[in-house]
């Protein structure tokens, strides 16, 4: 059942959902960073609009630099204004940036802790028919690799947007992964986010979950935790509410901030259900479920299972015809949780 | 983790100050042992 805390949107499984693009809510809370403080400038390598910066460089055209088809240039020119006391945020599609400027991330912003924001468009295999080329996939493993960094994938625009205001005042360099392509609206403004808080979206039965309670009938307890993270988490909300037709109870969980990881949280529920399956629109290697992964095997060990890519690029196709194809649509997170399930005896 | 003392450490005492070298490999050793319990 969806806990009542998180304050979902309502029409979270009508099939008139709201779609609306992730990278849109990154548009909108850097406009309202930008009026709230002075401070916040933006940079960009030539995708102002694909990446919704255009709505900040219009209003303050002195706090926007376009630094071209440069995206090394990017992130040094941003990492000098941030040590100068700016907060930057830079924008890309992420197969740029951080795909290519890594060396220059790595060493301009991460080694010297400067709170510079790599904003990582168009992530992920549905981009679409653009291909694989431009299809990131390895993002998150690049980012979450470096010390100091901050990694964040939201579930949606709201949660984009929120994200985005909150990175203002983190004092860290980070990482904002993004998608191209409109999806749910999950969560509301009233839904709460915190960078380094995960949020229990889903759990069957009435069960507390660390500080939450979340209401709804008792006859199926949760027997499995499925951790997701950005546009899969709707995935993972409707597997989860499938899974209940068929009398298997499940808790799901935004794991929004991929590092720092929210131990407790990942603990609590591989706690309650002894079992665990990640969700990502990434490759296996690396990502989101590998970050899970090193952290209960240090702490609590539990069968895990891994929706995401299996060591493949992407191709041109549809966003759905693709998500199906690499195995990481509704169908795939439900044959997952039942393999992991029978890991479990 | 040991304290470094110089600038420019020499590269077996880098490994030990990370916890690489072989007192860091049996304080895991011995921390997993504990859990085996």
């Amino acid at each position: 059942m969806i806990s009542q805390s998180q304050k979902l949107n309502t029409k979270l499984f009508d099939s008139d959902v709201e779609l609306v693009p992730i990278r849109k809510g990154f548009g909108e809370g850097l406009l309202e960073a930008g009026e709230k403080n002075p401070n916040v400038v933006g940079l960009c390598a030539d995708l102002t609009e694909s990446t919704q910066m255009h709505f900040f460089a219009n209003k303050f055209p002195e706090r926007f630099v376009q630094v071209g088809v440069a995206e090394q240039n990017l992130v040094t020119v941003a990492s000098g204004m941030a040590a100068m006391g700016k907060i930057p945020f830079t924008s890309s599609y992420a197969m740029f940036s951080p795909g290519r400027n890594w060396e220059q991330i790595r060493t301009t912003a991460c080694y010297n802790d400067r709170p510079v924001k790599i904003v990582g468009s168009h992530a992920g295999v549905s981009v679409g028919p653009d291909g694989g080329t431009h299809q990131a996939t390895e993002d998150i493993a690049l980012m979450r690799v470096l010390p100091n960094m901050v990694v964040i994938a939201p579930c949606d625009s709201i949660e984009a947007k929120k994200a985005t205001l909150a990175l203002v005042d983190n004092g860290k360099p980070s990482y904002l992964r993004l998608a191209r392509d409109k999806t749910p609206v999950i969560t509301t403004e009233e839904s709460p986010f915190e960078i380094g808080k995960a949020n229990v979206l889903w759990s069957s039965g009435s069960v507390a979950v660390g500080p939450l309670l979340c209401s709804g009938p008792t006859a199926t307890s949760p027997r499995v935790a499925i951790i997701a993270c950005g546009s899969l988490v709707h995935n993972a909300l409707v597997a989860a509410r499938k899974l209940q037709e068929e009398g298997i109870g499940s808790i799901v969980v935004n794991n929004h901030t991929i590092k720092p990881l929210d131990g407790a949280t990942i603990l609590d529920v591989a706690k309650q259900t002894g079992v665990v399956v990640t969700v990502e629109e990434h490759q296996i290697a690396g990502g989101m479920g590998s970050t899970v992964a090193e952290f209960l095997a240090q702490n609590y060990p539990v069968p895990i299972e891994f929706v995401g890519i299996e060591d493949r690029y992407g191709q041109s196709g549809l966003p759905t015809q693709l998500l199906e194809h690499y195995h990481m649509d509704t169908p795939s997170i439900i044959l997952a949780v039942k393999k992991v399930l029978s890991r479990k005896q | 983790m040991t304290k470094l003392k110089v600038l420019a450490c020499k590269p077996t005492e880098l490994i030990e100050h990370y916890g690489m070298g072989v007192e860091g490999i049996v304080d895991k050793i011995r921390k997993i042992l504990v859990r085996k319990r």
